[in-house]
C-alpha cells in the first residue's frame, strides 16, 4: 500500500465508520471523500468517453449506499470501493461495448478528412479554372460571379453587364454544358 | 443532476441499511434447508434403518465429507458476496475435499472383489440418486441465489456456482437421511454428479441473475 492510498484509506474509513455508526452529518462528507478517489478511477479508464464519467460517478456512488451492508468493518475501505466501481465500469462496457464498437468518432479521423495541404486547393481551383475555360465567356463569367464569389443575380448583372434573366440562361446553360462534358448523369 | 445533490439526497435517505452479507446469507441458507427437509419427508421419507446406519462409519464419513463441502462453500460465499474480497481459500478446500471423496471411492472400489465392483459404484439407486439430489438443490440454490441478489458479488458466475456447491451438499446430507446405499464409491460417483449439475445451474444463473 503506498502512502497516499495509505492516508486515502485512513480518511475515508474514519469518516464512513463514523457515519454508519449514526453520525448523520459525515455521512454526506464520506460519500464526497469518495467520489473523488472514484472518479479519478473511472477518468483514467474512460479516456475516449470522458462524458460519461460523472454518470458513472453518480451510479458508483448510488450503489455504494445500497450496497453499504457488504462493507466489513476488518475489510480495507479502499478495496470495497475501488472494486464496486471497477465492477460498474465493466458494466458500463458491457451495456455499451457493442454500442461503442459501431461508433466512431469524427476526431479520430480529421487528419484524413481535413484538406491537409495548400497543393490539394490548388490542385482543385486549377481543375475548376480548365473546366470554365471551355465555355463561352458569358456563360462562364455568370457561373464564376454568381457560385465562385457568391454574388447575387442582381450584382452579378450589374457588373458583367447583362440582363438577369440573361445572367440566369448563361448560368443554366454552362452548368448543363459542364454536366455533359465533365459530369456524371445524376 | 450534480453530483453534490445526489449526495446530499443519498444522505437524507432514512431507510437503515440492509443487514450484513453473512446474517443475509445464513438465514437463507436456513430456508431452503428447511424447505429440503420438508420436501425430503414429504416425498422420500426416512430411511426406517436410519438409526444402525449412523453408526456406520461410511456413513460418518460421507456426513463428514459433505459437512467439510458445506462448510468451504459457505465460508467461499461469505466472502465471494462482498465486493473486494477474493474467495481465499475456499476454492481449494472444496477442490481438496473432492479429491479426498474421490480417494476414498477409488480405495473402496480397489479393495472390492472383481465381481461384485459393479454392485460398489452403481449401487441399487443410482437412477433416483443424482436426480433426487439435484430436485433437493433447486429450493436452496434459489435461496441462495435471491440472497445473493441483495448482496455485491463482483463474480457473479463464479459465486452462482459456489452457491450451487452449498446447495448441492446441503440436499445432499439431507437426502442422505433416506439413502439406503452404503458405498462410498457410490458416494463419491453419484452424489459428486449431483453437486456438479447443482454447480452448473447456479453458475448459469448466477451470470444471468447476479447484476446489480
Amino acid at each position: 500500500m503506498n502512502e497516499s492510498l495509505h492516508t486515502l484509506e485512513a480518511e475515508l474509513h474514519a469518516a464512513w465508520m463514523q457515519s454508519l455508526q449514526g453520525d448523520h452529518a459525515s455521512y454526506p462528507r464520506a460519500l464526497s471523500l469518495m467520489s473523488g478517489p472514484v472518479r479519478r478511477f473511472l477518468k483514467k479508464r474512460m479516456q475516449s468517453q470522458l462524458s460519461d464519467v460523472e454518470d458513472l460517478v453518480q451510479e458508483t456512488l448510488m450503489t455504494i449506499h445500497q450496497r453499504r451492508h457488504t462493507y466489513q468493518s476488518d475489510q480495507p475501505l479502499t478495496a470495497w470501493l475501488y472494486a464496486i466501481a471497477r465492477y460498474k465500469w465493466v458494466d458500463h462496457l458491457r451495456a455499451h461495448g457493442r454500442r461503442e464498437g459501431l461508433h466512431d468518432d469524427i476526431d479520430n479521423w480529421s487528419e484524413t478528412l481535413s484538406v491537409d495541404s495548400y497543393e490539394n486547393a490548388s490542385d482543385a481551383n486549377k481543375d475548376l479554372a480548365v473546366m470554365l475555360a471551355g465555355l463561352p465567356a458569358s456563360q462562364r463569367q455568370a457561373i464564376e460571379h454568381t457560385r465562385l464569389l457568391d454574388l447575387s443575380i442582381t450584382e452579378t448583372a450589374k457588373r458583367i453587364g447583362q440582363s438577369d434573366a440573361s445572367v440566369k440562361v448563361n448560368i443554366h446553360r454552362g452548368l448543363k454544358t459542364l454536366m455533359v462534358r465533365w459530369g456524371t448523369t445524376t | 443532476m450534480n453530483t453534490n445533490d445526489l449526495i446530499a439526497l443519498l444522505a437524507s435517505d432514512t431507510l437503515q441499511p440492509q443487514p450484513p452479507a453473512r446474517q443475509q446469507l445464513l438465514q437463507k441458507l436456513m430456508l431452503g434447508a428447511v424447505v429440503c427437509c420438508v420436501l425430503l419427508l414429504v416425498f422420500f421419507g426416512m430411511n426406517p434403518r436410519m438409526s444402525e446406519m449412523a453408526l456406520l462409519p461410511a456413513f460418518v464419513t460421507k456426513m463428514l465429507l459433505l459437512g467439510a463441502l458445506m462448510g468451504f462453500s459457505l465460508f467461499g460465499l461469505f466472502r465471494l458476496a462482498r465486493p473486494g474480497v477474493t474467495a481465499g481459500r475456499s476454492l481449494w478446500g472444496i477442490g481438496l475435499t473432492l479429491l479426498a471423496m474421490f480417494g476414498i471411492g477409488l480405495v473402496q472400489l480397489l479393495q472390492t472383489g472383481s465381481g461384485a465392483r459393479t454392485a460398489q459404484w452403481m449401487g441399487g439407486s443410482w437412477q433416483v440418486c443424482t436426480a433426487s439430489i439435484s430436485a433437493l438443490s433447486l429450493p436452496v440454490l434459489t435461496a441462495l441465489l435471491w440472497s445473493l441478489r441483495q448482496l455485491a458479488p463482483t463474480r457473479p458466475v463464479l459465486s452462482g456456482a459456489v452457491a450451487g456447491v452449498l446447495a448441492g451438499s446441503l440436499a445432499a446430507s439431507i437426502y442422505s437421511l433416506h439413502c439406503p446405499e452404503t458405498s462410498l464409491t457410490f458416494f463419491a460417483v453419484w452424489y459428486t454428479v449431483a453437486m456438479a449439475l447443482s454447480a452448473a445451474l447456479g453458475a448459469m444463473l448466477g451470470g444471468r441473475w447476479l447484476r446489480w
